[in-house]
C-alpha cells in the first residue's frame, strides 16, 4: 500500500512538473490542431467502401487453382513410376548413365564407317533416268 | 454516425493539448510534435472511428509508432549529417529558469516554495533524461495514468517489459531528484 502511495505521488508530481514545464499549444498551433481534427472527422464519418465478397472468393478460388498446380507439378515430377522408383530420379538416372557409359572409340569409328557406305551405295542405286 | 463525430470530437478536444505535450516533451520540436499529434488524429479517425472504447489505447499506440518512426528517421539523418552541424531544435520548453514552475502555495516559507520549484524542475530535467522506453513507460503511466495493461499495447511490448521499463525509471528518477517526496502537491493538473 505504501508502494502504491508513493507511486501516485510520483506520479502526480510528475504531472505537475510536466504541466508546469512544457508549454501549452500557442494559438496558432491549437487552429492547425482544430483544423486537422474537423479533417479526421470528415474521413471518420465518411462511407468507408463495403468489402465486396465476390472479390474475396476470387482470390480464394485463384490461390486454390495456384496450390493445386503447384502440388500436380510435385506429384508429377516425384510420383513413382511402375518400378517403384520416382520419375525425376529414373530420369536422371538414365542421362546420367549415357552420360557416363564407357563407350568404345573403335566401335564408334566403325559405325560411323558403316553409316557413310550406306549412304554411298544408296546414291549409287538410283538410276540415272529418273 | 453524427454521435461518433461528436464523441470522436470530444476524445480529440481533451487529449490533443497533453498529447502535443507528451510528444514535443519526447521529441524536443513542437513543429514536429504537432505533425505527429495531427497524423495520429487522421489515423484514428481513418481507422478506428467504430472502437471508442479502445480510442484512448489505440490513439497513444499510433502516437508511439510515430514517435518512434520520428527517432529512426532522426537517426538516420544524423549519421549523413556533417561534423560540427548543429541541431535544430525550437524547443521553447529547454529553458531552465526556475520560473518556469511557480508553486500555487501561500502556505509554504519562501525556502519550502523554492525548494518545491527547484524540486520539480530537477524531476523535469530527470524525465527528460530516461532512456526512450523508460520514458515512454514513465509517461504513459505517470501522466497519462494508464494501466499496465494498456500501457502495454501502447508500446506493442508485455506487461513485464512495460513493469521493468517502468521500475528503472521509477529507480532512476529517485537516483536523480533529491527530496522527490518533499514537493508539496499543488493543484491537481494532469487531468485531461
Amino acid at each position: 500500500m505504501a508502494h502504491s502511495d508513493d507511486n501516485e505521488k510520483i506520479h502526480r508530481q510528475t504531472q505537475k512538473a510536466l504541466n508546469l514545464g512544457i508549454k501549452d499549444p500557442d494559438k496558432q498551433e491549437l487552429e492547425q490542431l482544430a483544423e486537422v481534427r474537423l479533417k479526421a472527422l470528415d474521413l471518420a464519418t465518411q462511407q468507408k467502401p463495403i468489402k465486396k465478397p465476390l472479390w474475396n472468393l476470387q482470390s480464394a478460388f485463384i490461390s486454390a487453382g495456384l496450390c493445386a498446380t503447384l502440388l500436380i507439378g510435385i506429384l508429377f515430377i516425384t510420383m513413382p513410376n511402375p518400378t517403384g522408383q520416382s520419375g525425376l530420379a529414373d530420369a536422371s538416372i538414365e542421362d546420367i548413365e549415357v552420360i557416363m557409359a564407357d563407350v568404345d572409340i573403335e566401335l564408334l569409328e566403325l559405325d560411323a564407317e558403316f553409316y557413310q557406305w550406306v549412304a554411298d551405295t544408296e546414291d549409287q542405286d538410283i538410276p540415272n533416268d529418273v | 454516425m453524427q454521435s461518433t463525430r461528436q464523441a470522436l470530437n470530444d476524445f480529440f478536444c481533451a487529449a490533443q493539448t497533453k498529447a502535443f505535450k507528451q510528444v514535443a516533451f519526447s521529441i524536443g520540436d513542437r513543429d514536429e510534435a504537432l505533425d505527429i499529434v495531427q497524423d495520429a488524429m487522421m489515423k484514428l479517425a481513418q481507422h478506428y472511428s467504430d472502437q471508442p472504447e479502445n480510442w484512448p489505447k489505440l490513439f497513444q499506440r499510433i502516437i508511439q509508432n510515430l514517435i518512434r518512426d520520428w527517432y529512426r528517421r532522426h537517426k538516420t539523418r544524423s549519421l549523413f549529417a556533417w561534423f560540427g552541424q548543429t541541431q535544430t531544435n525550437n524547443c521553447e520548453f529547454e529553458d531552465d529558469s526556475i520560473d518556469q514552475f511557480p508553486d500555487p502555495r501561500s502556505d509554504q516559507t519562501p525556502e519550502q516554495q523554492a525548494d518545491s520549484q527547484k524540486t520539480l524542475l530537477q524531476l523535469f530535467n530527470a524525465i527528460k533524461q530516461l532512456p526512450q522506453k523508460q520514458q515512454q513507460a514513465f509517461l504513459l503511466r505517470a501522466w497519462w495514468e494508464f494501466s499496465v495493461e494498456d500501457a502495454a499495447f501502447a508500446m506493442q511490448c508485455s506487461t513485464g517489459s512495460v513493469k521493468t521499463h517502468y521500475f528503472r525509471a521509477n529507480k532512476r528518477l529517485r537516483e536523480l531528484v533529491d527530496n522527490l517526496d518533499f514537493i508539496n502537491i499543488g493543484a491537481h493538473h494532469g487531468s485531461l
